[in-house]
């Protein structure tokens, strides 16, 4: 097994084989955690793509403070919040040429993950309906953490933040992700 | 109330037992084709950019021609004025006075 040292000076020689080591052992990884935050599995399957050309460009800014993992994160995480950041733009966009249009906007249909146990699918769209209306960073957190099963002193490294700061993240995305599934539960069960 | 939150509590816990998502197969072959795509240097250029360079391209011609233009008959101008002052021409002769 190469050493994270070893392996990035192979990566920066351009070496193919330990590129496509680096792509098939991160995929999923990056994948999963890019289809937490996006919610659509074509923008999370063309931003992982875009997140390995981005580690092959950049290996050589890789100053190895950081973990690779924790690196190879960061750069997901990024990567996937400017997508979603242009497709809220894009979405107001349409939103106001609909407005225009006088057409209805038609509810998209929720996100189901693929990895979600079948008995709790349903449960999981409203939940993710609820994650997506988070604050970006604590969005980021609640991902890492539940989705990915990262600890916290990793997610505090990967957000170049404090554990304590991670921690207060996280419960600040429970107590709005309660509140948000209560009003939506009010909403809809009464 | 206690229904409503037995409701939350389930919809925190639907990611109990998750998955990872599994990435396209594909994707190493994907990724190696935007590399492609990246490494060739492609210069794009608007069309509006290609028409205001051939705008400003036309007008400095324009000017240069017209300039050149102009400088040639002051020159000729110029050269004739020498030659008449030189042979002693003058051009106040009054033809109607000759009969």
């Amino acid at each position: 097994m190469l050493t994270d040292q070893k392996f990035i000076r192979t990566l920066r020689e351009k070496n193919q084989e330990t590129f496509r080591l680096l792509v098939y052992t991160w995929q999923n990884k990056v994948f999963n955690t890019c289809i937490g935050i996006l919610q659509n599995a074509e923008d999370a399957e063309e931003t992982t793509q875009d997140v390995f050309v981005e580690v092959y460009f950049s290996v050589h800014k890789f100053d190895g403070r950081s973990t690779l993992s924790t690196w190879i994160y960061r750069i997901a995480i990024n990567k996937s919040l400017d997508r979603l950041r242009h497709n809220k733009r894009k979405k107001r966009a349409g939103l106001l040429q609909r407005l225009f249009d006088g057409n209805k906007m038609n509810d998209p249909a929720g996100f189901i993950h693929p990895g979600v146990e079948m008995e709790r699918k349903e449960l999981s769209v409203i939940l993710f309906k609820a994650i997506d209306l988070l604050a970006e960073n604590q969005k980021t957190a609640y991902i890492l953490h539940y989705l990915e099963g990262l600890p916290q002193q990793e997610i505090a490294d990967i957000m170049q933040t404090s554990v304590g700061a991670v921690e207060s993240l996280l419960s600040r995305a429970k107590a709005k992700l309660q509140k948000l599934l209560g009003d939506y539960y009010r909403k809809n069960f009464k | 109330m206690r229904e409503e939150d037995n409701r939350i509590e389930e919809a925190l816990g639907s990611l109990k037992g998750i998955r990872q998502a599994e990435a396209n197969v594909y994707t190493f072959d994907k990724v190696m084709l935007k590399l492609q795509n990246e490494r060739v240097p492609h210069v794009s250029i608007s069309r509006g950019w290609i028409a205001g360079m051939v705008l400003v391209v036309a007008i400095n011609t324009g000017v240069a021609l017209y300039s050149i233009k102009n400088n040639g008959i002051v020159i000729k101008e110029n050269y004739y004025k020498e030659l008449e002052s030189e042979m002693g021409y003058t051009n106040d002769y009054n033809y109607q006075e000759v009969d």
